[in-house]
């Protein structure tokens, strides 16, 4: 079955994905901050043993026991938004994974449940139709915690009310050489939302990814949520084209010279580290939803986006501990193979 | 006037919040202005949240005597709560909610869960979100003067309330 990654949505040029996540905690249960690991465990258990009657038809859950994995296949994990690095901190806790990757369970995380769905380019309906369903299941096996005011309780009070956040990951390279992110980072902050660099750091993030996300989860129904979410992120979209536009105008030459260079490179490199990788997919990608560049699906970029991690290359060979040098190897091999089809 | 924050000391300054779409003016000793503004977490993209709760939570009368009442159960103490800003458990509202109301209202606002209502609420929750669902959409056809479908809900409401 093909991954989620392996695919494009609506937007995909800008928009790489979607992606929801509901905290819930059941009330029979204290939280985590105050269970033990023999009660965690009997948690683990007993959601376990729930989502093996979740019907999903072809795309099976996988349950990963994250106490038997090696650190690189726990890190791979997080470098693919799988699974949270919280999550992987804690240990003694179980990951339920769909076969597409679409789907992510986690039990035990800061809340005893935390459903996440993700889903190519612009469709948080989407995202929210199946984490609502997932979310419908597993309460009729549990009773959750739950308040008429606060609404759904979670270990951390930023997350009361619905539980829901709700995030964008789009590539904004126009809008970065423009300068303007950092107004928007303030603009979209006034508006009780958050963006930040999604590889790398701060407003230098890698390859120009940013997620944006809300904050606000008492008083606003998760439809309302989504739907606020959604304007920024058309607000968003719309200057990002603009950008590109104006750019294109200004001068088409260096920036066709650009995304070619960087293509060019990526066809023929022999040794990259995951950084240059990003930073040259973003002109690629850029390249590719302009038109500039065509050939290249917008497919093969968000799989070498989400497979090039260094703890994921170093299991996909299923040889541990291997120096970053050899990383760098065989992401180039990947890059180069994928590239080629 | 005393420190909304603290509630001992006299308050010298005012922090103005605007939480969805609400705003409120906190009235605040210099100990507490400075700790808040310090966490003023919507306007940094960044921001920990461990970071923030030190600076929303920290009591500044830790000896107070709601301090050390726990949790009948879980066992939690206020003051544990609020130092990390995490719950026990889903017995902790029931067993602070008046001291921790105040807190939850600086992080979201005067506001009250609108959202979804899981399976396994009691009757009388769903009828009356079921309700309040119902009230919304009358005020929307009533504007668009569809009154036979208004007629309709006003009756539905009716036959909810019993």
């Amino acid at each position: 079955m093909n991954k989620w990654y392996d695919a494009t949505g609506k937007n995909g040029g800008i928009i790489i994905s979607s992606r929801v996540r509901l905290a819930r905690n059941l009330n029979a249960y204290r939280f985590l901050d105050r269970m033990d690991a023999e009660q965690q465990q009997e948690l683990n258990r007993a959601v376990t043993d729930k989502l093996m009657e979740l019907n999903l038809g072809e795309n099976k859950l996988e349950f990963i026991w994250t106490d038997q994995l090696t650190d690189d296949q726990k890190k791979s994990l997080v470098e693919r938004h799988l699974a949270s690095p919280d999550f992987i901190r804690r240990g003694n806790n179980v990951l339920a994974l769909s076969e597409d990757n679409s789907i992510s369970i986690m039990v035990n995380e800061e809340d005893h449940l935390r459903i996440q769905v993700i889903v190519p380019g612009f469709d948080l309906e989407k995202a929210y139709e199946t984490a609502n369903q997932c979310d419908d299941f597993l309460n009729e096996g549990f009773e959750y915690a739950f308040d008429e005011h606060l609404g759904y309780l979670t270990t951390c009070m930023t997350n009361l009310g619905t539980g829901l956040r709700a995030s964008v990951m789009m590539h904004l390279p126009a809008l970065e050489a423009a300068g303007a992110l950092g107004s928007i980072i303030n603009t979209v902050s006034k508006l009780g939302l958050t963006i930040r660099g999604t590889f790398g750091e701060g407003s230098n993030a890698y390859g120009a990814v940013y997620q944006i996300s809300n904050q606000i989860t008492l008083g606003i129904s998760e439809e309302q949520a989504i739907e606020n979410l959604k304007n920024v992120v058309n607000q968003i979209l719309y200057s990002e084209n603009e950008a590109r536009k104006s750019l294109q105008a200004r001068n088409s030459l260096a920036l066709e010279d650009r995304v070619y260079r960087s293509y060019g490179i990526l066809k023929y490199v022999r040794s990259i580290t995951a950084e240059e990788l990003y930073k040259l997919l973003s002109d690629v990608r850029m390249g590719v939803s302009m038109g500039i560049l065509p050939g290249v699906q917008l497919e093969t970029l968000n799989h070498l986006l989400a497979n090039c991690g260094e703890s994921t290359l170093r299991i996909s060979e299923s040889e541990e501990g291997e120096a970053p040098l050899v990383c760098s190897r065989r992401r180039a091999e990947l890059v180069r193979a994928a590239l080629e089809k | 006037m005393l420190c909304d924050h603290c509630g001992l000391n006299p308050a010298t300054a005012s922090l103005k919040q605007t939480i969805n779409g609400q705003t409120r003016v906190m009235h605040l000793c210099r100990d507490c202005a400075e700790q808040l503004q310090l966490s003023n977490f919507f306007s940094h993209p960044f921001f920990n949240t461990s970071d923030l709760f030190s600076g929303f939570f920290q009591q500044p009368d830790s000896k107070n005597k709601a301090g050390t009442r726990r949790c009948p159960k879980c066992g939690a103490t206020l003051h544990e709560i609020m130092s990390t800003g995490h719950l026990g458990c889903s017995g902790c509202i029931d067993a602070f909610g008046d001291e921790l109301l105040p807190t939850i209202r600086k992080i979201h606002g005067n506001a009250v869960h609108t959202g979804k209502v899981p399976q396994t609420a009691s009757v009388e929750i769903k009828t009356k979100r079921q309700i309040e669902l119902l009230e919304t959409e009358l005020k929307k056809v009533v504007a668009e003067q569809n009154f036979e479908k208004a007629a309709e809900l006003r009756d539905e409401i009716n036959r909810l309330k019993g």
